[in-house]
């Protein structure tokens, strides 16, 4: 049943991001009322996906890819909502909407059934790992989408005959603001997520740090931020620099959580286990 | 141009100016983004090296890193520690150092306007101070003042989390063992009194569904013949004794095998831990290797046990001979397997085996008190804004100027506050002149 209502939520995603696009494209105003009915509809999809898979695992749904993937779209999701209503710009949608429909598909090909919890996850680490990740992946991706929008945006002003689009999207100074905050938010979730997943790893195999890929991967996009945050306000990077890091550090982000799991075998393993 | 002739540096001059760039590189910021970018590279080859992680040229980076962090933070304490505990007031007078400022007219005597702005800062939450001096009042406001010391709390943590990590590997172990069932290791502490653990008994629960739930080792701790502590210790519930931990780290099983002669005796007699086999004749190659231990065995599924009691309990083997396997099956345990004219194997017994890790690491409270100031110096340095405020009341014609000057890390941010204050400054002397 989690896996239709997931499905569910891929199909609005996929509309909702069709209209955004196409707001950008026509700015034809109603489409923005039925690409956030599409959103609405597809968060509602997802968060009843994620409760329909707690109710059937007796547990919260956090044990693999596919389980952590429907939280971590509901993350971005919900951060989307906010970005919007907060700053209302219709535009937003246009770039966050297509990240989270590519990042449900991809989850959704990790489907499986309910399995009860293997030892090494029987912990209430577990619980605090996977939240911060949702908070700071879910943050993450809105700054991802949102460095896009700047760069894209950046292009366009370089474009005389696109300076009607270019009014539409936000000023590149409130585009730069929204990927720092957005970052900024995100990087206190990140060092928790890191450091919860360390005081698990002592309990569990009886060492904070092994150097395993998943925790290899995790550090080195921890320091792409640091040294973001560093440049930023340290050296005054703005602009299209500060946006390159962006788009790098959310790279990482991707690979430590999709990568790691597909292409390097580690103590992380069992998040494809089937 | 000068005459002056141009003396060249000379070589120690010049090796003592390369040192002192170099030395003031590595100790600078850009410095320290330029080691985590190589620490990134590093750990990247690592992944497909894991050798990397513990060369020395690796542990040099971090030393690098955490000499670049402690550069960087003395750096910075020294003005942190002034500009958190002021030991006078001269710097309130900063706002004469603020190039640009909003003013506003107040038509109110300065002690008047002074009374105003202090309030009005006080009830936005800042922390005020004033100065009264020839040429007006001063006012400063400062909020948020713990935030520049979260940055300092994230980079000193750095140093903690190494500190811990170095003391760990120094003066820590860390090993493993497997104890069978009803047998006991005995545990010899670096800082205190020898212990034994005993494994009374291991179990390994299923879930309904067959898959493992839970690895249990019923465990007891004996100093001088007395059992002082018990528990049950499973994957995620380690047993602490003393600074030391046990933790749950694999399982097996321990099969006791016997080589029988042609007439039934036993000539040679081992414990075979599942998986691992037994030599017995070095000359002839010939060996029995005890692959898997099957409590509840089925012909038809000869690889999987039916259940985990022990009701027809087998032993999976492989007979080789040269080198080269010869034969294998399914033996009962207790009933002989041919191997030639003159010698029989058997598997007498299967007991349990719980794999251990003993681990002493008297690092690790430092490296839990870096992670807890690196989690507070995060949350402190990118939640809380660090807001100034200076404020200069001077007197013109019996009103007030009040030039507000402000700064939050970042100069926009600087005037917006700046702005706002006005407003509020505006609002209150409006509702003082109407009172």
């Amino acid at each position: 049943m989690d896996s239709q209502l997931f499905l569910a939520a891929f199909f609005c995603y996929f509309a909702a991001c069709g209209l955004y696009i196409a707001y950008v494209a026509l700015e034809n105003k109603t489409l923005v009322r039925y690409a956030r009915i599409a959103v609405i509809s597809g968060f509602v999809s997802n968060t009843l996906a994620l409760v329909v898979r707690t109710g059937a695992a007796g547990r919260l749904p956090f044990a693999n890819m596919y389980e952590f993937g429907m939280a971590f779209v509901w993350g971005i999701i919900l951060f989307h909502l906010y970005v919007e209503s907060r700053y209302k710009n219709n535009t937003i949608g246009a770039f966050i909407l297509p990240v989270a429909f590519v990042l449900t598909g991809i989850f959704a090909l990790f489907q499986q059934e309910v399995r009860p919890l293997m030892p090494a996850l029987k912990s209430n680490w577990l619980m605090a790992h996977v939240a911060t990740a949702v908070i700071a992946y879910g943050a993450l991706a809105v700054s991802f989408a949102l460095a896009v929008m700047y760069l894209w945006k950046s292009k366009l002003e370089d474009d005389s005959h696109a300076n009607a689009l270019n009014l539409l999207l936000p000023s590149l100074e409130t585009i730069d603001k929204l990927v720092h905050q957005a970052i900024t938010f995100a990087v206190p979730f990140l060092t928790l997520l890191i450091i919860t997943g360390a005081i698990w790893a002592e309990y569990a195999w009886g060492d904070y740090w092994r150097w395993d890929p998943k925790e290899t991967w995790s550090l080195i996009t921890w320091i792409i931020y640091a040294v973001y945050l560093h440049g930023r306000t340290a050296l005054g990077w703005k602009g299209k620099k500060a946006m390159n890091w962006a788009v790098a550090g959310f790279a990482a982000v991707l690979f430590t959580f999709i990568g790691v799991n597909l292409l390097l075998p580690g103590l992380h393993s069992y998040a494809l286990s089937r | 141009m000068s005459d002056k002739p141009v003396i060249p540096p000379s070589g120690s001059t010049s090796v003592k100016q390369s040192f002192d760039v170099v030395w003031s590189a590595m100790a600078s910021m850009r410095g320290g983004m330029i080691i985590l970018g190589v620490i990134c590279v590093a750990a990247i080859v690592g992944i497909f090296k894991p050798s990397i992680y513990n060369s020395l040229w690796f542990q040099g980076l971090e030393g690098l890193l955490c000499f670049n962090v402690a550069s960087c933070s003395m750096k910075r304490a020294k003005a942190l520690w002034q500009a958190t505990f002021p030991v006078d007031y001269s710097w309130v007078r900063g706002a004469d150092q603020q190039a640009e400022a909003n003013s506003l007219r107040l038509d109110l005597k300065t002690n008047q306007a002074a009374v105003i702005a202090y309030n009005c800062l006080n009830t936005m939450g800042y922390k005020v101070v004033s100065l009264l001096t020839d040429s007006g009042y001063y006012i400063y406001g400062e909020k948020g003042k713990i935030a520049p010391w979260g940055t300092f709390a994230v980079h000193l943590s750095i140093l903690f989390i190494a500190a811990g990590a170095l003391i760990g590997n120094v003066f820590g172990y860390n090993h493993e063992i497997s104890l069978k069932v009803g047998s006991s290791y005995t545990v010899m502490p670096q800082n205190g009194q020898q212990f034994e653990i005993k494994l009374n008994n291991f179990t390994t629960e299923f879930y309904e569904d067959g898959s493992v739930s839970d690895w249990i080792s019923d465990t007891a701790v004996i100093r001088d013949g007395q059992e002082v502590v018990s528990k049950l210790i499973k994957v995620n519930h380690p047993l602490s004794f003393n600074d030391v931990s046990i933790y749950q780290q694999s399982y097996s099983t321990s099969i006791n095998t016997e080589v029988m002669d042609g007439r039934g005796r036993v000539i040679k007699q081992q414990e075979v831990i599942e998986s691992s086999g037994m030599v017995i004749s070095d000359q002839a190659g010939l060996a029995v290797q005890a692959v898997r231990y099957i409590p509840d065995f089925n012909p038809a599924r000869p690889m999987v046990s039916q259940s985990n009691e022990a009701r027809n309990p087998h032993v999976l083997y492989i007979i080789y001979a040269g080198g080269r396997e010869i034969d294998w099956g399914a033996a009962p345990i207790g009933k002989p397997i041919k191997l030639s004219d003159e010698l029989l194997v058997r598997f007498t017994q299967a007991v349990p085996v719980s794999g251990f890790q003993i681990k002493y690491n008297p690092g690790l409270p430092i490296v839990w008190l870096g992670f807890f100031l690196m989690t507070v110096g995060f949350f402190c340095s990118l939640y809380i804004r660090h807001k100034r405020v200076w404020l200069r009341i001077t007197d013109d014609n019996n009103s007030s100027i009040v030039k507000v000057m402000a700064v939050a890390g970042k100069n926009q941010e600087g005037y917006r506050i700046s702005n706002e204050l006005q407003i509020k400054l505006s609002t209150c002397h409006s509702a003082v002149r109407g009172g």
